[in-house]
């Protein structure tokens, strides 16, 4: 073959390099592919945290030589490989949109149904169920006697109200029977159960719950909260007469474990509920709601400011049914328990998953009038801080 | 560390390959042992002694056999020492704890689980230096004098793990000096791609399936659902094997090795002793080798033949798990060989429709033996493959419907590709366009999958 004039100028002969890649295709291609992924590796700056996965991401460890023999350095340096590669995000919703090509109507755990609407998957109540049952029933026994009337109040999941968007045939479990098995037993004369599966159906064409995340709406905990008060005899609240604030363009938890799957955004209401003061751990507040949030990613943290130990909201002035109430509680309860403030001179909020005193400390202490319980069913199933109930 | 994940992709393989290549060839071995021992060590350290003890007494036995070459009696007991020693040391760190347990039960002693934790791959490399003491003593092979090569059979990463088992005839030639072309190079590479892409898109997902049918309880599932799961996991666990090996292969193919086929679409069989010839075939063919023949084969009658296959199928049940199910899953197998040769398999061969049929159930029969390791649960599934409950008590009754849908796709991907099917179509593509799209589709959709098992929202779920 003649040479070309590439070969006397560059030094190289351009068919033959050209053949070579023709030949050798696949192998360059993952050549070039590795060379990319490498020097972007090398470049890019560690991130620290991840906002859609809430948490703080692995960076690269420290070489130790204890750690090389225990092995804990190899296992931490493979966690700051997978979760500082390159593209990660990239990568993640390119993922997601294989699973759609699939046609796989889930991704990592969560299910797309109709009209914009995600779901969990929930194939069964498990073992950690039926523990928080039994210290849920034992707490009830303890302090019956303690308060003037004792309210559980288990929310059910979105996939156990909206049955009109479920995918065809979802293997989840039936939180309604589940949930009844449990509830129905152990009654005492001044201890209610609160059937929010019944509430919340009667209105399953409203928008109740998030499209894209894990709560129910600001509506939704309406509804619970209404058929709160008719079970203790209060006059609820209309929310025609209170003014309503939105936060738009809420994607949620669903939407961020489900990455690029399915987006329709949501809106968050809330309801201006004037307080007198709102005690934090660490801090006091004026009103109920943290309106920073609404430019954050995790918007939900908007009601009560997020979760804490133990929150005490001193409601403003007026004619109230009762002095106090303790609402044992999961951030289900968080859009629940500015209503509340028109039937209460006091809230004590406690978030298990955060509480470090003593519930009968705080029980004899506060000497609330009322105690509601009110966690979401997922939360029932998983929460491994119930026993602090009996604490 | 496996070779399904980043650390893996992006630091192991180009870093290894980049420095085993631009070593002068007479490093190589010392860098492939090097690389490899830090391969196995970074998921386990501390059973990397046990690895080490290993070459070395099987080193010294070699040498030992070699120098008293002339000596029968010394020869042979050079050789039992040793068998006694690697077998030793496998019952040991593999079947303390289902002795104990046993025993226990038995006996009604009261001794205490050791909870040993099983070293990576030892039922693999066991076998493997097995085959190089014993061929030596058969005079099959010569003694392999340089430790650091027999090192490098033992420990070198494609088949270190889960094989397959390259006996040492195989790879002796290779371990002295080998060749590795660029477009073997390229054509190892596209090998591994194609395991990787088995593993992880095909066996992950699928596997996803099987996991859910444990989670909703097997007592909960209908008829439909329960034939479901077993499709979905022999499925599972051939393209997850087969993914492993063909990773192997093409590993060692890059390194210049020829690492032995494994699988050879084992699902197309049309008996039970057909399978056996397509599926894990270096295992079956190690056992062949290194126990029935030695066991006398079928030369000593038919009786004596039965018995031999009986004892060789139940350590082969024993050897994939330390419990009773593994045994009762070999011993299915033995009923089933035993019959096939005793003229049912005959019979099989112009009854090719149903011959199919047959393999194919007793095959997915045998996977649900083997993958329930708990007898009571293997009733309960076994009563719901026969329930005749067309719909599901207690949950939504239509889920078949869900899970059909939802894995359908990838069900029909893994049926179609357990048969050669498309593998003329790749044989002539894959180094023309199409294929090579194909290929760079199935490295980056991997990739992807791998990625996002790390992306874990919720860490504190519920906040």
């Amino acid at each position: 073959m003649r040479p070309t004039i590439h070969s006397y100028i560059l030094g190289f002969d351009r068919e033959a390099v050209m053949k070579s890649i023709r030949q050798l295709l696949f192998l360059y291609i993952c050549i070039v592919f590795m060379a990319v992924m490498c020097l972007v590796g090398v470049i890019k700056q560690d991130e620290e945290f991840s906002i859609k996965e809430n948490r703080y991401l692995t960076s690269r460890p420290n070489f130790s030589a204890s750690g090389m023999i225990d092995g804990s350095y190899m296992k931490q340096f493979e966690t700051y490989v997978n979760e500082q590669i390159p593209f990660r995000s990239q990568w993640i919703l390119a993922k997601s949109l294989l699973q759609k090509g699939m046609l796989r109507q889930e991704n990592n755990d969560i299910i797309a149904g109709k009209n914009g609407y995600l779901f969990e998957k929930k194939l069964s109540a498990g073992v950690q169920f039926n523990k928080n049952m039994g210290y849920l029933i034992d707490f009830v026994r303890e302090y019956h006697n303690k308060a003037e009337s004792i309210t559980v109040a288990a929310a059910p999941n979105s996939y156990g109200v909206l049955a009109q968007y479920l995918p065809k045939g979802i293997p989840n479990v039936n939180q309604e029977t589940i949930l009844n098995n449990f509830l129905e037993r152990d009654t005492y004369g001044n201890c209610f159960v609160l059937d929010l599966q019944k509430t919340l159906s009667k209105h399953a064409d409203e928008y109740i719950y998030y499209r894209t995340d894990h709560h129910w709406t600001t509506l939704g905990a309406y509804y619970a909260y209404r058929a709160y008060c008719e079970e203790n005899g209060f006059e609820p609240v209309e929310i025609s007469n209170l003014l309503e604030k939105r936060i738009a363009n809420f994607t949620g938890t669903y939407y961020a474990k489900a990455d690029g799957f399915i987006r329709e955004p949501d809106t968050i209401t809330y309801f201006e509920i004037p307080i007198d003061h709102m005690y934090l751990p660490n801090e006091s507040k004026v009103d109920l709601y943290d309106v920073s949030k609404a430019s954050e990613f995790d918007k939900y943290a908007t009601f009560l400011y997020g979760n804490y130990g133990m929150v005490q909201i001193d409601t403003a002035d007026g004619e109230k049914d009762k002095e106090s109430i303790l609402i044992i509680k999961d951030s289900y309860a968080n859009c629940l328990i500015p209503f509340l403030s028109y039937h209460y001179n006091t809230i004590y909020v406690v978030d298990l998953r955060y509480f470090a005193g003593s519930m009968g400390e705080l029980i004899t202490d506060k000497q609330p009038i009322d105690i509601l319980i009110m966690n979401n069913f997922s939360n029932l199933t998983e929460d491994k801080h119930f026993y602090k109930l009996l604490k | 560390m496996v070779f399904s994940s980043l650390l893996f992709l992006f630091w192991f393989l180009p870093i290894f390959f980049g420095i085993y290549y631009l070593c002068p060839s007479r490093f190589r071995n010392g860098v492939l042992f090097l690389g490899s021992i830090l391969f196995y060590a970074w998921g386990e350290p501390k059973y990397l002694i046990l690895i080490v003890i290993s070459i070395a007494a099987n080193y010294l036995s070699g040498l030992l056999i070699h120098f008293f070459d002339n000596r029968a009696g010394i020869r042979k007991a050079c050789l039992i020492s040793i068998l006694l020693f690697d077998i030793g040391l496998l019952v040991v760190f593999k079947y303390t704890d289902f002795v104990l347990e046993n025993c226990n039960r038995i006996l009604k002693t009261d001794f205490n689980a050791t909870n040993i934790v099983l070293p990576l791959g030892i039922s693999f490399y066991t076998f493997q230096i097995m085959s190089y003491v014993i061929d030596l003593y058969r005079r099959k092979i010569q003694v392999e004098k340089s430790i650091l090569r027999l090192g490098v059979y033992l420990v070198m990463f494609p088949q270190l793990i889960a094989g397959p088992i390259v006996v040492y005839s195989k790879v002796a030639q290779q371990l002295e000096g080998r060749k590795c072309s660029l477009k073997d190079f390229e054509d190892g590479l596209k090998i591994f791609i194609l395991g990787l892409g088995s593993k992880v898109l095909i066996a992950n997902n699928i596997g996803v399936l099987w996991d859910d049918f444990a989670v909703i309880g097997y007592e909960n599932l209908s008829m439909p659902l329960a034939w479901l799961g077993i499709l979905a996991f022999s499925l599972q666990i051939y393209f997850d094997f087969n993914g492993y090996s063909l990773m192997a292969i093409g590993l060692g193919k890059m390194l210049g090795f020829s690492i032995p086929q494994n699988f050879d679409f084992p699902y197309i069989a049309k008996s039970v002793t057909e399978f056996w010839r397509r599926w894990h075939m270096t295992l079956s063919s190690w056992f062949k080798e290194y126990l029935y023949i030695p066991l006398g084969g079928n030369q000593n009658g038919k009786l004596k033949t039965y018995v031999n296959l009986f004892i060789v199928w139940s350590i082969t049940g024993l050897w994939h798990g330390a419990s009773w199910n593994f045994i009762l899953w070999g011993i299915f197998f033995f009923v089933l060989l035993a019959i096939e040769r005793a003229g049912f398999g005959t019979w099989l061969e112009s009854h090719t429709i149903f011959a199919r049929a047959y393999t194919l159930l007793s095959i997915g029969c045998s996977w649900m033996i083997f993958a329930l390791t708990d007898f009571a649960e293997l009733r309960t599934y076994a009563s719901k493959l026969f329930s005749f409950q067309v719909r599901m008590e207690g949950i939504n009754g239509n889920v078949i419907y869900y899970y059909l849908g939802n894995y359908g796709f990838v069900l029909v991907l893994g049926i179609i590709l357990s048969t050669p099917i498309l593998k003329n179509w790749y044989d002539k593509n894959k180094s023309k366009v199409a294929g090579i799209c194909l290929l760079t589709f199935i490295m980056l959709a991997s990739i992807a999958y791998l990625v996002d098992a790390s992306y874990n929202p919720f860490l504190y779920f519920r906040f």
